[in-house]
């Protein structure tokens, strides 16, 4: 079970994100209700009555949320095959994936969808221990290439093969 | 039409070749995905949403129940073989079939888990067949308040049940539903929550939302903590059968666990989860060798697989005759009726039996082809573990691209990909839940429009969410839901402090 555990002074996972995050979101959602009618006629309650609603009540979660952890809550990572949660958080994997999963917002738009996915597939394979990137690069780039076909075949639009080459 | 004509028909519509063909490629596309690590059937549905926009719903359905099926038998083999469970359903099998493995009878685990889950997701399937049928009847008189009042239902026992924590399913819900009421107000065409941003105004896919949460979250997660001990395979030699003694101690639990698993699954936040570990709780309670259970008891693989799979066609009850999912998988479901134009429910059945008809047959069909595929194949199976982790999940992220990238070829949904999926990531790091997101996602906006048309029916009034018998019951079992655990929660409170010495 992962739920309410005690802190321990040398290991501080995090704590104030949770409660911090929530707050942020249920301000977030307080400020866009304000301009936005609570009441309509006829229908009784309005666009902004929603709004408002789940903004108050995730404003009184991450209160709740930082009471917790004030008592000392700490809030453990779930447990998930492949992956080893008594670990400490490696900074390199998670960056290296991310890469993998922000660069193509740029790069499928400008340089196709094959070449943009195999250089995503080269960095997670990255983040997953491989140590060969250039092959990866090529495997990824047969990969997308064959998805690329495959789901254009299937109607799915994917853009251009390579957008600077014109097909 | 009787029960047994309309079923007929749908065998008829289930038997059309391509229709066996499409209940194939879901049974064994969801027996994949249910061996493998990163994936399951709620994201392989997600991801198969925009190829199948272009064949017959019956066919799209067909090979989605599929999948939601073969999930449950994949994952056992797993749990039983590796010690990792697939699928939440499969956690418990992973206890006793794990350790009958290692003691060299990995073979009967693989059968009573196949074999047993063939029979309660028939028992499941028959019971599905008549059950819908007469609820959908029931519903007929459902009104605004009544769908209202299901839907609160269905976002407190989300919350309440699935996950470690309530507060934390509570903000998983919240985050669900603030997602959900972005986009143009449909009433009075107010932008809500759009920053600003021309993309936004059609709302947030729930494909993207989807995607983000279970692949990306994921993706991110597992490089982020990356188990360095290799996966130990245990290997089974001879033929997957069992014995007589086999036989005879695992036929009570499959049914049992039929009996468990059917009506948890009808439940609003039923999913697999629960009917699997009262499944096994029972079964060591009722077992005449319980000192076997931890050190590999069959009735422990049995009753549970057979309860998983029983809960998954008690699921389909609620989400084919009232259009409310109470699983992950369910809801991206609902989404693909929407997707259709559909709207689940009780006119579904009348409007359109070719489709509800004929998925309810291919579910008996499809468990006989999973018996097979799984039963004599179980070893073919586990060699997609072969596939390396680093190619494994970067081709997820491929898919994963595919999906949101094929809606709209625009980098403000890859971007929102990107960054929702951080969001899945700090769930993961936090144990929130992600399924009551998902429901809060997709039932957000039946909540939000039932409500006005309640409050406009009764013309501001907020008694009228109350006045019927059946919306305020359903209204007090979700309160109750909520409370319980509060009560329980301050009565230990008082005992810890009352039985502490003075001073």
């Amino acid at each position: 079970m992962t739920s309410v555990v005690k802190s321990s002074p040398t290991r501080r996972p995090s704590r104030w994100g949770l409660p911090a995050g929530v707050l942020i979101l249920g301000a977030v959602l307080l400020h866009e209700a304000t301009d936005l009618p609570l009441a309509q006629a006829y229908a009784g309650i309005g666009p902004g009555f929603f709004v408002l609603a789940i903004g108050l009540i995730l404003t009184a979660l991450g209160l709740a949320l930082g009471y917790q952890v004030m008592k000392g809550t700490t809030f453990e990572p779930e447990e998930t095959e492949g992956a080893d949660v008594s670990r400490p958080m490696s900074w390199t994997g998670f960056l290296t994936a991310a890469a993998g999963v922000f660069l193509p917002v740029a790069l499928v738009g400008y340089a196709g969808f094959p070449i943009g996915g195999a250089v995503a597939y080269a960095l997670v394979t990255r983040a997953y221990g491989s140590k060969r990137p250039l092959v990866d690069v090529v495997i990824g780039f047969v990969v997308t290439s064959i998805t690329w076909f495959a789901f254009t075949k299937l109607g799915v639009q994917l853009g251009a093969f390579f957008p600077p080459g014109g097909f | 039409m009787s029960i047994f004509d309309a079923l007929m028909h749908g065998f008829g519509v289930a038997m059309q070749p391509m229709n066996l063909l499409w209940a194939l490629v879901g049974c064994a596309l969801g027996t994949a995905i249910g061996v493998l690590p990163g994936i399951g059937p709620a994201l392989t549905i997600t991801l198969l949403l925009p190829v199948t926009v272009s064949m017959s719903p019956t066919a799209a359905f067909i090979i989605f129940a599929g999948v939601f099926y073969g999930a449950m038998y994949g994952g056992s083999t797993t749990s039983i073989l590796i010690n990792t469970p697939g699928e939440s359903g499969s956690m418990i099998t992973a206890l006793e079939g794990n350790k009958m493995a290692k003691n060299g009878r990995g073979a009967a685990a693989l059968a009573t888990a196949a074999i047993g889950s063939f029979v309660a997701g028939t028992i499941g399937t028959v019971l599905l067949t008549v059950a819908a049928p007469t609820i959908s009847e029931i519903a007929f008189v459902f009104g605004p308040a009544e769908y209202f009042a299901l839907a609160v239902l269905a976002f407190t026992s989300v919350s309440v049940v699935l996950g470690t924590s309530i507060l934390r399913g509570l903000v998983s819900l919240f985050f669900g539903l603030a997602l959900a009421v972005m986009g143009t107000d449909y009433q009075a065409g107010l932008p809500r929550l759009t920053f600003g941003v021309p993309e936004l105004s059609d709302g947030i896919g729930i494909t993207i939302v989807l995607v983000a949460m279970f692949a990306v979250g994921e993706i991110l997660f597992v490089a982020s903590r990356l188990s360095q001990d290799p996966q130990k395979l245990i290997e089974v030699n001879g033929p997957i059968a069992m014995s007589r003694e086999d036989w005879q101690r695992s036929w009570k639990p499959w049914l049992r666990g039929a009996a468990l698993g059917f009506p948890i699954g009808v439940m609003p936040a039923g999913g697999s989860e629960i009917p699997t570990l009262l499944s096994y709780t029972l079964e060591r309670r009722l077992s005449k060798k319980p000192e076997e259970f931890g050190h590999g008891a069959i009735e422990g693989v049995a009753g549970p697989e057979a309860a998983n799979n029983a809960a998954v066609a008690g699921v389909m009850v609620p989400l084919l005759t009232l259009g409310l999912p109470t699983s992950a998988t369910a809801a991206v479901m609902l989404a693909a009726f929407q997707n259709y134009g559909l709207q689940p429910g009780p006119t579904l059945f009348t409007s359109n039996p070719e489709l509800v008809w004929g998925v309810i047959a291919s579910l008996y069909i499809g468990n006989l082809m999973l018996l097979v595929l799984n039963l004599p194949m179980a070893r073919v199976w586990v060699k997609l573990l072969a596939i390396p982790k680093p190619h494994l999940y970067a081709g997820i992220l491929i898919f994963s691209l595919v999906g949101v990238w094929g809606i709209s070829q625009s980098w403000v949904e890859l971007l929102a990909l990107g960054l929702l999926g951080l969001v899945g990531y700090g769930f993961r790091c936090c144990s929130v839940p992600i399924a009551p997101a998902l429901i809060g996602l997709i039932l957000g906006p039946m909540a939000e429009l039932q409500l006005r048309r309640a409050l406009a029916i009764g013309q501001g009034d907020p008694l009228t969410l109350v006045a019927s018998p059946i919306a305020a019951g359903l209204l007090v079992v979700a309160a109750l839901l909520l409370l319980i655990p509060l009560i329980r929660f301050v009565q230990t409170r008082r005992l810890e402090t009352s039985t502490l010495p003075a001073g």
